[in-house]
Parts: C-alpha cells; sequence; structure tokens
C-alpha cells in the first residue's frame, strides 16, 4: 500500500490513501522548514499560537465547541527534528461521515486549513494576548523536560552529542531567545514559513480522490502560497567529530540511574538503511535483542534495556535505567555487546529475530491509520519513495555480513549518565 | 455460541462458554491483517487475600505481578517472550489490579503462536534461583516508578482516597514485599488463580468464531476441577483516608490531582455502571474539559498549559475519578476547580450536554479502529461483567439528570482528597 501522490499546486503535494477498514478519517499537514537555532524558538511557538483561533472561530474555546459538535474531532499540532530540518505538524481525525450521517470530513478540512492559512489577527499580527499567552506555556514547556528523566537523559545525550547544533537543537527551542521574539518577528517568520517551508499534506480516508482534491481547492488556499521557493536541508546530519568519547555525568536527586549511550556509524554512505536498523535491532530492539537478553535478563542490570536507530542523524541511541551503584558494570556489559557483534558473535537466530521484530512493526503499519501515515511522512522527509512492501523485501535481504560490516563502523560518541 | 452485535457501531462480539469453565471472546475484524489473542486470569494485585477449599491464604503484595513475570520461564530455559518474537509475534503480558493477561499480536505462523502462548501460560516452572533473578529485575521496575512523577502523583492519590482497599498499593509491591515472594508462593496462587475455570481468552482480528474455538479447545484441558476462590476484602469506610498530602520529586512544575471516591460501585447493575460512567465522563468535561469556562479561564491566565486529564475508574467493588495536571500554582487550580463544583450544578443546561455527548459518542468509535486496543478493553470490560458494546447506545440513555446525580453524589466534599508533587 502506498499513497497516490497528487501535485495540488506550488509545490504543495496531496498524498492520498483510501480504504475503507477504519471509523475514521485522518488529515495530516507537515511543514518542513531548516532547523536553526535562530528560528527553532520562533518556529515552536507558531503551532501554539495559530492553535489559538481562526478568522471564524476566533478562540480556542469556539473551536473545541466546534470539535464537539463534530463528534470528538481531534485537531492538533506537533513539532518534530528530521536530520537539519524542523517539522511542524498538524492534523485532524474525524468519525467517517456515513457513521454519524453528517458531513464531517468537509469539516474537518476547512478546519485543518483555516488553523494554519487563516489564524485570527489584531492589525494585521498574531493577536497580543494569546502570543504572551503561548510564550508563558511554551517557557513552562521547555523548563519542564526535566520532568521525565528518561526522556531528559536522552535529550541531553543528543544534545552532547550534535554540541547543541543541527539534530542537538531542542525541538521546543529556548528560554533565552523566547523574551527576544516580537510579535512582528513572530508573523514574519509564520509568512516566511508559508512561502517557503516543504508543504506535504496527507490523507487518508474512505473519500474519492476527486472530493478530497475539490476541498483542498476550496479551503487550503493563502495569497502567501502562491509563489513558494522551498528551502529545506535535504542531507543529514553527524555527531561533532570528538577525539575520545565524550563522557557527560548530571546529578539529580533521583533513584535510578539512566544510561544513554550515544553512538554514530562512520561511512555510513556503505550502509543502506536496512542494514543498519538491523545492525540496531540485535543490538536493542525486542525481547531477543542483546540489550534485554544480557543487559537485563543475564546480568539483572536493567528493567529497560534497549536502543534505537535515528536514521537522519546517523545515530544510534543506547539506553538502560539501572542501579546507582552499577554504571561501571553496565557500561562494561553494553559495550561488550557491541564488541561481540563487531567479532561477529551474532547467532543466525539473533539476526532472524532481529528481523522479523523489524518486519513485524512494518506490517502492523496496515492496521493503523495513524502510523501508516507517519511511515509516509518519514520516507518523504528523508528524500526516499519505499512502499513498505518494499521495505520489508529490503528488510530480510539483510546478510549476517552486513550487519558485522555495520557494527565494526559503530563508534561511541557520548556516554551520558544521569545520576543522584 | 452467544453472539451481540450492536449495529450502530457494526461491530459483533461471540461468547463462548466452554464446559471446563473457561469463557472465550471474539470479535471478527474484517479486512484486518493483525490478530490479538489474550490468555488471562482474573488475578490481579488487589487479590493478596484470599479463601479456596475453605483455606484462608494471604500473600505478599505485588504476588500477581511478580507472577506475570515468571510465568514466561520455562523448563526447558526457554523464555516464551523470546519464542513468540522469534515467530514474529509481539507479545507481552500486564497485571491489573483485578487481572493478568499474556497476549501476543501477530500477522505471521498465528496457529504456532497461539499454541505457544496456552502452553507457555499452563506449565509453570518456578525455582529458587529464577525467583531471586526476578527480584533483581523487578527491583528495577519499582525504581523507575519511584522517578516516574505521574505515576507516583496517582499511587499516592490512592492511598489518600482510601483506607483498606488494595488498590492504594502498587500493583508491583514494594521492594521489601517482594523480597517474601517464594517460588512456593507463585505455585500457591498459580494452582488457585491459573485453573482454566478462572480464566479468559478474547481474540480480535480477521477470525471466523467457530473456527478459532474449536481450535482453542484443543489447547485446554476438558474438564477442570473448578475451585472456588473466594477474594477476601477487609470492609473499606466510607470515608477517605487522609485530605491531601504532598511529596516532593526532582521535577519543575509541581503536579496536582483530585480524586473522588466512588462507594456505591458494588451496588449498580452493569447497564447502571455503563451509565454512571458515561455520566461521569459527561460531568467531568463539562467541570474542567476543553471547552469549558473553567479551562479556558486558567489556560488565559497560565494556570494551566495543558488539558487537565481526567478519568473515572471502576472495577466490581471500587471506583475513584481523578483530574491530574501539572501547573505552577497547583493550589489556585484545585481552588478553581472546587469552588465550580459548587455552582456547576445550576450552570450546566442541555445544550451543552448534547453536545459534550456528541463529542463523547464520537470519540468512542476511535477506539475500534485498532485491534489490539479491541482486544484489552473488551477484556478489561469483561471481568468486570460488562459488555463493551453496550456503551454505544447507553451513550442516549444518558440524562443530564444522571450528570447532575454524579455531581450530587460522587463529586462532592466527603468523597474528596487531593495530592500534589512538587520540586525538591
Amino acid at each position: 500500500m502506498e499513497p497516490k501522490i497528487i501535485n495540488f499546486k506550488n509545490n504543495i503535494d496531496i498524498h492520498y490513501l483510501k480504504d475503507n477498514k477504519y471509523k475514521t478519517n485522518f488529515i495530516s499537514v507537515i511543514l518542513t522548514v531548516p532547523l536553526n537555532r535562530e528560528t527553532v524558538t520562533t518556529n515552536a511557538l507558531i503551532p501554539a499560537v495559530l492553535r489559538r483561533g481562526t478568522k471564524r472561530l476566533d478562540s480556542m474555546k469556539k473551536l473545541e465547541i466546534e470539535m464537539e459538535e463534530m463528534y470528538g474531532a481531534s485537531l492538533d499540532c506537533g513539532l518534530d527534528k528530521a536530520g537539519k530540518n524542523h517539522v511542524l505538524k498538524f492534523y485532524i481525525e474525524t468519525a467517517k461521515d456515513e457513521m454519524v450521517g453528517e458531513n464531517l470530513f468537509e469539516k474537518a478540512i476547512q478546519n485543518i486549513s483555516e488553523i494554519i492559512l487563516n489564524p485570527y489577527l489584531e492589525n494585521g499580527l498574531f493577536k497580543e494576548e494569546y502570543v504572551v499567552q503561548e510564550k508563558k506555556t511554551l517557557e513552562i514547556l521547555i523548563n519542564d523536560k526535566i520532568n521525565d528523566k528518561t526522556s531528559y537523559a536522552r535529550v541531553r545525550c543528543i544534545e552532547e552529542m550534535f554540541n547543541n547544533k543541527d539534530y542537538g537543537i531542542y525541538v521546543y527551542g529556548y528560554t533565552d531567545d523566547l523574551n527576544k521574539i516580537t510579535n512582528e518577528m513572530l508573523y514574519n517568520q509564520y509568512v516566511n514559513i508559508l512561502k517557503t517551508a516543504k508543504i506535504d499534506i496527507f490523507v487518508y480516508t474512505n473519500e474519492s480522490e476527486d472530493n478530497v482534491k475539490e476541498l483542498f481547492h476550496k479551503y487550503f488556499s493563502n495569497s502567501y502560497l502562491e509563489e513558494r521557493k522551498i528551502i529545506y536541508n535535504v542531507e543529514n546530519c553527524f555527531p561533532t567529530i570528538k577525539e575520545k568519547e565524550n563522557i557527560v555525568n548530571e546529578s539529580l536527586d533521583i533513584n535510578q540511574g539512566k544510561l544513554v549511550i550515544g553512538a554514530t556509524i562512520e561511512n555510513e554512505n556503505e550502509f543502506t538503511p536496512y542494514q543498519k536498523t538491523i545492525a540496531n535491532a540485535v543490538l536493542g530492539v525486542g525481547a531477543n535483542s542483546k540489550m534485554f537478553r544480557y543487559v537485563r535478563e543475564k546480568e539483572h542490570l536493567a528493567y529497560s534495556a534497549a536502543s534505537s536507530y535515528i536514521r537522519n542523524a546517523n545515530t544510534i541511541l543506547i539506553f538502560a535505567g539501572i542501579e546507582l551503584n552499577n554504571y561501571d558494570k553496565a557500561v562494561t556489559v553494553i559495550k561488550k555487546q557491541i564488541d561481540n557483534m563487531k567479532k561477529g558473535e551474532i547467532t543466525a537466530k539473533e539476526l532472524q529475530d532481529a528481523k522479523s521484530v523489524i518486519i513485524n512493526s512494518y506490517k502492523t503499519l496496515f492496521d493503523e491509520q495513524y502510523r501508516i501515515i507517519n511511515y509516509y511522512i518519514n520516507q518523504c522527509l528523508s528524500n526516499s519513495n519505499v512502499n513498505i512492501e518494499e521495505t520489508i523485501k529490503e528488510i530480510e535481504n539483510v546478510k549476517m555480513e552486513d550487519v558485522i560490516k555495520v557494527a565494526n563502523s559503530i563508534k561511541i560518541d557520548t556516554i551520558y549518565y544521569l545520576k543522584k | 455460541m452467544e453472539k451481540i452485535e450492536n449495529k450502530t457501531l457494526k461491530e459483533e462480539i461471540y461468547i463462548e462458554h466452554l464446559e471446563n469453565g473457561l469463557d472465550i471472546l471474539i470479535i471478527p475484524k474484517k479486512g484486518f491483517v493483525q490478530k490479538s489473542v489474550m490468555f488471562g486470569t482474573k488475578f490481579g494485585s488487589i487479590n493478596s487475600k484470599f479463601k479456596v477449599d475453605g483455606e484462608v491464604i494471604e500473600v505478599p503484595d505485588g504476588v500477581a505481578h511478580f507472577l506475570e513475570h515468571k510465568v514466561f520461564e520455562q523448563e526447558s530455559g526457554e523464555d516464551a517472550l523470546m519464542t513468540l518474537v522469534g515467530l514474529g509475534a509481539n507479545p507481552n503480558a500486564y497485571t491489573t489490579s483485578d487481572h493478568t493477561v499474556y497476549f501476543f499480536d501477530t500477522i505471521d505462523n498465528f496457529d504456532e503462536c497461539m499454541k505457544e502462548l496456552f502452553d507457555f501460560v499452563q506449565s509453570p516452572y518456578f525455582t529458587d534461583e529464577n525467583v531471586e533473578k526476578e527480584q533483581g529485575i523487578i527491583g528495577q521496575e519499582i525504581q523507575m516508578y519511584d522517578d516516574h512523577d505521574a505515576f507516583q502523583l496517582y499511587i499516592t492519590l490512592l492511598q489518600n482516597l482510601y483506607v483498606k482497599h488494595p488498590i492504594r498499593i502498587d500493583t508491583a509491591g514494594t521492594i521489601e514485599s517482594i523480597s517474601h515472594i517464594t517460588k512456593e508462593t507463585l505455585y500457591t496462587c498459580y494452582n488457585t488463580f491459573y485453573d482454566i475455570s478462572n480464566m479468559v481468552v478474547c481474540i480480535c482480528g480477521d477470525v471466523d468464531p467457530q473456527e478459532i474455538i474449536e481450535k482453542v479447545k484443543g489447547y485446554v484441558p476438558k474438564t477442570s476441577e473448578k475451585k472456588k476462590i473466594d477474594n477476601i476484602f477487609e470492609e473499606e469506610p466510607k470515608e477517605i483516608n487522609q485530605k491531601e498530602s504532598t511529596k516532593y520529586m526532582t521535577t519543575n512544575t509541581p503536579l496536582f490531582a483530585i480524586g473522588f471516591k466512588d462507594n456505591n460501585v458494588a451496588s449498580r447493575s452493569p447497564k447502571r455502571k455503563i451509565q454512571f460512567d458515561i455520566a461521569t465522563q459527561i460531568a467531568l468535561d463539562l467541570l474542567v474539559g476543553k471547552s469549558s469556562d473553567l479551562y479556558n479561564k486558567m489556560y488565559n491566565e497560565n494556570l494551566i498549559t495543558e488539558a487537565i486529564e481526567t478519568s473515572y475508574n471502576y472495577e466490581a467493588n471500587y471506583g475513584f475519578v481523578m483530574m491530574e495536571g501539572y501547573s505552577s500554582k497547583p493550589e489556585e487550580v484545585v481552588k478553581n476547580i472546587t469552588e465550580k463544583l459548587e455552582t456547576i450544578i445550576n450552570e450546566i443546561n442541555e445544550k451543552n450536554f448534547e453536545r459534550i455527548r456528541k463529542n463523547l459518542k464520537g470519540g468512542f468509535l476511535f477506539d475500534f479502529n485498532n485491534v489490539p486496543k479491541i482486544s484489552r478493553m473488551i477484556f478489561a470490560d469483561y471481568i468486570k461483567g460488562i459488555n463493551t458494546l453496550d456503551y454505544i447506545d447507553e451513550y442516549d440513555n444518558v440524562t443530564l439528570d444522571d450528570v447532575k446525580n454524579v455531581f450530587r453524589e460522587l463529586m462532592n466534599e466527603n468523597n474528596m482528597a487531593l495530592s500534589y508533587i512538587k520540586g525538591k
């Protein structure tokens, strides 16, 4: 299954997926712009301010009432990073028209279009009150990054690896920069995004292609969309080069230590993303991975022990939540797992299980509207156009020698430890 | 085989009661590639004191969850979790307050996965050594939750609401309580609660109900002794345990939770339970939902920065409402909400009520998009004597008076407790 790509207008594509098995229609609009320290905080503030009101529904309360009238439609926005890009995501999910006997699909397209393109303005700028409140909200959100210790440790490790640049930039921005943002700057950046962002619309529905096109022509329009020149970063990014392992210790008053080892894959162009995905899976995805079997089950060092591969940042992030005095042992055991992979100590079963975990997770995409859209968003942001069936085939074809070669290119960049 | 159908929702459930006492629930989902199979027992974290064959047995807190971890281990040295992963499935297990369930979701090798699931759950292998190993792993799991602010908020609220009821105890127990678990404890609980007559199977996916029931029959014993198990609970006073508490952790913005203890769950029929649940959800949305005056006022004042999470949880003999969120001034949020509770009955009207009902009814449809989610939801409801499909029609039967009654009966000062988490 893959979306039909419809060139909608001015470098904006509609990625159209049709299916009748869900009870809902799902629409997502993605705006991709370069990620840098100068604009990250402003960009982070924009969806939050847009979410406050449109020309037609000028407050959050009115918007919420509209969503409730639409049988609990969910309209929201979010931020993400893809390599050196900042991604602004908007989505709306509604019950299918036939389930409730009302025309919700059109209203969904109208609302998501208005949120992005027809914000509530006063004197040509965003409403001052909304901007002030959302700045405060964003400040709290940024400061709250320490609340979840596990994700905080991951964020900190990534910041260290990338030296706070590129992928190391915090997705919600920085409180220091927040105060410098004026209402004018915010609105100018909003216009700039409409003129330069890579814009992709994903629609997963049982409605016809003609209907989708017609409704987007009707609602998704704004004069800033007329002349567009897309600016975004196609290339991947890499951790800053370090002479030796970067050891970072930080203390908070906590009960369990959070160990995050950030590694990079050298000579990355010699390998396919599939080979890297499987090498990472052998190390730390699922119950048959080396992390789970050795760090958790054999050495009893952790309850959570896993690793993840971040494609656009050429990074493998290894995580373990450990007893505070087990740091040395945990680092030794984890390094040993990587060394064993380098030496080729991977059983045929480990390889097969890693493949089946990954293949299974791809196959389940066929049952989940939201995840299938995310898969194609990621394809789109990686400048790749491989459908799920082809991805599965590529994964099946990964060989033992490929995984060993990838393992030999894994280089530990940063060892981050959050302790008491 | 009994068939329950809901035409609005376009879903059906088939139920079969086998002679050995096992109940099988099937929810066919045409066109979906995943199949989800759950095999579980009516044994959860609150069942630590029970009477079986005339003997009263008390076991350490956390034993149901401990058992859940250990059931995967096989005499052959194989771990069933890994065997299922090897077959391409996504297997796991969890323990709630009133049940423990083992499951897999899979696309391939369905029959092999079924065989493995029924095999491993029915062949326990506990040793002193593997029990000791698990004490270490679960100890790390408990410590992970010790650092988890939202979990600490939840558990301290329950401790404030309840005096005796074991819902106030963490599912995993404590490092101290699990240190008393031995292989004998595990066998005692296993032999009592994992008897086939105390278990339930729930299957969701593109399957033929009759065919699948025949398959399940092949994996379970034909007969059972059908032991009579009486769970013993100390009587819970109507009063709450403690009005409020504050716990200090490494956190930035403080957290608040407001809870209300529902003393009348056991007296309601299954239909009334569903109606009460829906009425409570509507009441909560009218009070602090995103379209409420109060939410918008507090958001505009930067008192809160995101939605207040609300929930109503109920099982056979307990129920509680919880509202939780982050705020730099948590006491002020609580004051705003408690003041609103005094006037809200006079402020709500049919128009708001209808809109929120529509909102929740639509949201319920979203839950039927996902095979694993459907099986989890139907399994949990079945254990508490509820047919999930009944919800869709009961949305229409709930009245504004039911909602007002929730405010009077449940969300009043006498049933209320507070919990705060603040930075050290």
